[in-house]
């Protein structure tokens, strides 16, 4: 009967190998979010844009990174990439220390993005068309009418459907192992090299994307509520 | 119906007493399961040449499956019955565990008998291949192992590998070796092409055939390392299965099964020549040239 040893991810040196996991992790899941929110924001802006080359754009960034899968895009920005270029600037950025953690961070973030920006653009359209005439007809300009009336509604109302996606996009961090990023899984893998007690690592991972999981949901209804309690739109 | 009941309580009784001066039963062994099978399971990798890989082809071929094929066949002479070889397809990581699971019976996948190994997995005595872990990097960049200290590291993940090198390094003055794991050995050998690792660490028989003919712009760095010796993997606990598998390794030495399959890929006239001696043999001083690691 296999005997789990449920002390040994504390003891040293495999708990420093697993804080040094999760700090990877944390730092792929927050710079990977918030970029991508940004470019979210910038593609559903394109997609409603009156201006047909955004919208053309747009919509072939969005359809490229959203049906090809998140891990082939990891490989496509390790392996691919730095071999584009010639010789020397190739080998350059080869030798680069951080090429594994920034081929990972763009390639999620691109990913995202994409997502993200389809969320963004169904809550632009689902805003009551008189939000934009009210706007209009108050003197903005087609610029401010955008940024300061209609975007922050479609985020507001966005939060329910974001949650889901920022949480997948936390789980898809653990791609990164593809790239040798030293994550939460990899450290895992790593210890289950070195011990073979490959259950207690994986369960101490599992629980702990459970725990983020969770927290980043409480996070999007927190945010949810807050968003419900200011006065809605009135439709006349 | 209360005396058929007590008839039937009677004659069970005396049916369990029978059974229980029975011989005490014999262990289940995976020697009399596989005998019983007519077929054996073996775990090999499709990712490490010469070993077990795969050809242009895309088919899984290697010394490993050869020598599994002709392993079954004198398996089969010893155990009174033909036994099939079914291949199941494992890497690094898995093969443990699926050994463990009981997933499959052995594994012919070039693994290294280590100590921590054989704390989840029993392994064949005598190994099948001695080979030797080194690093490898550019021609003329490293004349030492000492001089890859703070330098990256290529390995694949799972290999046993890891331990060794990052210790070595270590105590070397490395205090934190950078040890990049990549899922297959093509990717770290394709890492270590790119610059992307300044060494790959790999055991010498697997790079070379990893290497092929760029094998002129790289070179070994330093000696051997750590001893890399290839043991046909089971699980734990079971005597019986170790010992006819050993016995059945130990015909292929001794017929010449073993040679043929050997200089087919590694001798002069081989698909990978090696200048190296892997073969399993006893010291040369001892006990005169090529004599098989055999028991009497």
């Amino acid at each position: 009967m296999y005997q789990p040893d449920w002390g040994l991810p504390f003891r040293e040196p495999y708990l420093g190998w697993l804080l040094k996991g999760l700090a990877y992790t944390g730092v792929l899941t927050v710079t990977t979010c918030s970029l991508s929110f940004g470019l979210g924001v910038v593609l559903a802006a394109a997609r409603v844009s009156p201006n047909r080359s955004a919208r053309l754009a747009a919509t072939a960034f969005v359809e490229v990174f959203r049906n090809i899968p998140t891990l082939y895009w990891i490989f496509f920005f390790y392996f691919v990439v730095p071999a584009l270029p010639s010789g020397d600037v190739a080998f350059a950025l080869n030798q680069w220390d951080y090429l594994p953690l920034a081929a990972a961070i763009v390639a999620i973030t691109l990913s995202h993005a994409a997502h993200v920006g389809e969320v963004l653009r169904a809550g632009l359209q689902s805003l009551p068309e008189v939000q934009r005439r009210a706007a209009i007809a108050l003197g903005l300009r087609p610029r401010q009418v955008f940024w300061s009336v209609l975007l922050p509604q479609a985020i507001r109302i966005s939060y329910p459907a974001l949650g889901p996606r920022v949480v997948h996009n936390f789980h898809n961090t653990a791609l990164a192992t593809i790239a040798t990023v030293p994550e939460l899984t990899w450290q895992a893998q790593k210890m289950e090299t070195v011990t073979f007690r490959g259950f207690e690592a994986i369960t101490i991972v599992t629980v702990l994307f459970i725990a983020g999981s969770l927290s980043i949901n409480a996070l999007f209804k927190a945010l949810d509520l807050s968003a419900r309690r200011r006065p809605r739109p009135q439709v006349r | 119906m209360r005396s058929a009941t007590f008839l039937v309580v009677l004659l069970s009784t005396f049916g369990l007493a029978g059974a229980a001066r029975a011989d005490e039963p014999k262990r289940e062994s995976l020697a009399d399961k596989v005998k019983a099978k007519g077929k054996m399971s073996v775990c090999t990798q499709n990712t490490v040449p010469p070993m077990s890989y795969m050809d242009e082809k895309n088919q899984v071929i290697g010394f490993d499956l050869d020598f599994a094929r002709a392993l079954a066949e004198k398996l089969g002479a010893r155990l009174g019955k033909k036994i099939d070889v079914e291949f199941v397809m494992c890497d690094e990581k898995t093969r443990i565990t699926f050994l463990q699971a009981g997933r499959v019976d052995l594994t012919v996948s070039s693994m290294s008998h280590t100590q921590s190994r054989d704390e989840a997995v029993d392994f064949i005595d005598p190994p099948y291949m001695f080979a030797g872990k080194s690093f490898f990097a550019r021609k003329g960049r490293f004349k030492e192992i000492k001089d890859l200290v703070g330098k990256k590291i290529a390995v694949q993940s799972g290999s046993s590998a890891i331990a060794p090198a990052t210790a070595l390094l270590k105590s070397l003055g490395d205090s934190e070796p950078k040890v990049m794991g990549f899922n297959t050995n093509g990717e770290a050998w394709l890492a270590l092409k790119q610059g992307k690792a300044d060494a790959f660490t790999q055991d010498n028989v697997i790079m070379v055939a990893l290497m092929g003919a760029d094998v002129k712009d790289f070179e070994q760095v330093g000696p051997a390392y750590s001893v890399g010796l290839f043991s046909i993997g089971v699980p734990q606990d079971d005597s019986r299965w170790r010992d006819v598998l050993s016995l059945a390794q130990q015909d292929m030495m001794l017929d010449g099964t073993y040679e043929k399959i050997y200089s087919s890929w590694f001798g002069p006239k081989g698909k990978f020549p090696m200048a190296t001696n892997m073969r399993p043999h006893l010291p040369a001083d001892t006990y005169g040239e090529g004599k098989w690691f055999t028991y009497p």
